[in-house]
């Protein structure tokens, strides 16, 4: 076709049964405007190698699978289009700070872990009030601006590789956590300061952000990890000082529409 | 302990030096440029006179052991926050805290001796040249 | 049995040196620290100089500032200085940063993204600029001056 260029894909190869070192493979893939690597990867697999790992499910950007290292950066390969990174060559690895499974796939379970340990769901004081609530704990439109951001997070990864505390201390918590620390810190109806407070407040912890930022900047879904990490530090701050205080959503009896009471 | 009562002194030490090592650089380093405290102008900011005349003051000493207690606190969690974030660091908390930690309090007393010695040796020191 | 999975491929120090195609922030991370360093090693080297004042008196003060004034101590006296210029002002932009002054309020993410990097960036171009004037300045001092 007219418009269809040539361009080599270098790509990081490594199965974990038969291999000790990693080696680069290099492609030839014909590349048409607005296709993305994702659709080169697939290009590569029908013709050239069938052997080739990687993973993704939505190709939309939605559910977290295709992060790797592009050219340097660490972003969604569904969500790239191969001109706008580079016209002459791609070079694609698995996304740095995590163990490889086989090829492009890194092993995510550490994020995982970590994420969990920062109890990433409302918490109550009241559980019972909770788990058979009576009407609903009415949210104003300000307060879920608050946090809708932070909840846009797909847990793919690429913050973490891109950190570079990340890259010398494994027991980071790491970007991608923090942020949902502070998603659930900043939503109006969770009480769980003090239930994360150990975990957030410890050595490895939230203050062993330094501010690189990178978080932010490859984050493809406009999460902003390192804002929230920062607003967080600030909460935390508050709180060793005896200073912070939370209003909280009360809960509204249901009568079929929100209550008037702000709920603040 | 928490995290971030560590951090927090180290901010405030890190405002602390801000002013102090701001201070302190000026006099000895932009003497030309600015020239504030340098009490005898025709001489440089280390030398002998301009020393002993800062030192026997009982506020330069204080001063001092400000600054160094603020610097120490400042230099020994610095270190210690990037030591702890490398594998070898991880995996030692407790040795690198204790270094730090005793390093930081040895050369503490060391320097506040040395700061208290000095303004009995520059008052004297002044009442030579004074005789 | 697969074998161990290879190294968990951290980046470790080179993560901090090499800033790839990436943000100036993240250099600026890197530079912090070793300004740090170079600023911890120099400092516990000072206190011990300084406190010959003390132990050892005027004659050794003066040969130890004598040897101290040759070029080459200038030029550490320099870097020195200019280590502290650029800690102490990116340490300032840092703790406007931390204290969540200056990375802005949780906005609705539209694409393209704004990020808190963007609302930092001009406090780190001044930082940046200061320090580099302050550096001018104690270089014209330490080198030209007298
Ligand atoms: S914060 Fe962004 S980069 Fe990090 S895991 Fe979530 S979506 Fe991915
Ligand atoms: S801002 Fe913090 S979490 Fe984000 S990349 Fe930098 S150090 Fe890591
Ligand atoms: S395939 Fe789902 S995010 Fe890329």
């Amino acid at each position: 076709m007219a418009d269809t260029r040539k361009i080599p894909f270098t790509i990081l190869r490594f199965n974990p049964e038969t291999d000790t070192k990693h080696r680069f493979d290099t492609f030839i893939v014909d590349v048409l405007p607005g296709m993305t690597v994702l659709e080169g990867l697939h290009q590569i697999k029908a013709r050239h190698d069938a052997t080739l790992a990687w993973r993704y499910s939505c190709r939309m950007g939605v559910c977290g699978s295709c992060g790797m290292l592009i050219n340097g950066r660490a972003t969604l390969a569904c969500n790239t289009q191969i001109l706008d990174v580079s016209p002459i060559a791609i070079a694609i690895a698995p996304l740095p700070n995590f163990p490889i499974i086989k090829d492009l796939v890194p092993d995510l379970d550490s994020m995982f872990q970590k994420h969990r340990e920062i109890k990433p769901w409302i918490i109550r004081e009241n559980s019972i009030e909770q788990n058979t609530a009576k009407g609903e704990f009415y949210q104003s439109p300000e307060q879920l601006v608050e946090y809708l951001q932070f909840s846009y997070c797909i847990k793919c990864g690429c913050c973490m590789a891109a950190c570079p505390t990340m890259a010398t201390d494994a027991q980071y918590l790491g970007p991608q956590p923090l942020a949902q620390a502070y998603r659930y810190e900043a939503d109006s109806r969770d009480q769980g300061f003090n239930a994360r407070k150990p975990v957030l407040d410890r050595d490895s912890g939230l203050f062993s952000c330094h501010y690189g930022s990178e978080c932010s900047v490859v984050c493809p879904k406009g999460v902003d990890p390192a804002k929230a990490i920062q607003l967080m530090k600030r909460r935390m701050l508050l709180d060793l000082f005896h200073l912070y205080r939370k209003k909280n959503a009360e809960l509204c009896p249901d009568q079929g529409k929100p209550s008037a009471q702000d709920g603040s | 302990m928490r995290q971030s009562t560590g951090w927090t002194l180290h901010l405030i030490t890190g405002l602390a030096l801000l002013i102090l090592l701001g201070t302190h650089m000026i006099i000895m380093h932009l003497d030309d440029v600015i020239g504030v405290g340098n009490i005898n102008p025709d001489k440089k900011p280390v030398d002998w006179e301009n020393v002993t005349a800062r030192g026997k003051q009982i506020t330069m000493m204080f001063f001092y052991i400000i600054f160094l207690g603020c610097a120490l606190y400042h230099a020994c969690f610095g270190s210690r926050t990037i030591l702890l974030e490398t594998d070898f660091g991880a995996n030692n908390k407790q040795l690198i805290t204790a270094i730090v930690v005793i390093l930081g309090f040895g050369l503490f007393i060391f320097g506040t001796a040395a700061a208290i010695k000095f303004v009995d040796i520059s008052q004297a020191g002044m009442m030579v040249m004074g005789g | 049995m697969p074998q161990k999975k290879t190294d968990d491929r951290r980046l470790g120090i080179k993560g901090w040196a090499l800033g790839g195609r990436w943000g100036f922030e993240r250099y600026m991370y890197t530079v912090h620290r070793i300004t740090g360093i170079g600023l911890v090693v120099y400092f516990l080297l000072h206190i011990l100089v300084t406190s010959t004042r003390a132990f050892g008196g005027q004659h050794v003060w003066e040969s130890l500032m004598g040897t101290l004034s040759s070029g080459v101590f200038k030029i550490g006296e320099f870097l020195v200085f200019a280590g502290f210029a650029i800690h102490g002002l990116n340490g300032i932009r840092l703790i406007l940063i931390e204290l969540g002054f200056a990375t802005g309020k949780a906005i609705e993410p539209e694409y393209p993204y704004q990020t808190s990097v963007d609302k930092q960036r001009p406090i780190a171009i001044v930082a940046a600029a200061a320090a580099a004037v302050i550096i001018l300045f104690g270089g014209y001092n330490i080198f030209l001056a007298h």
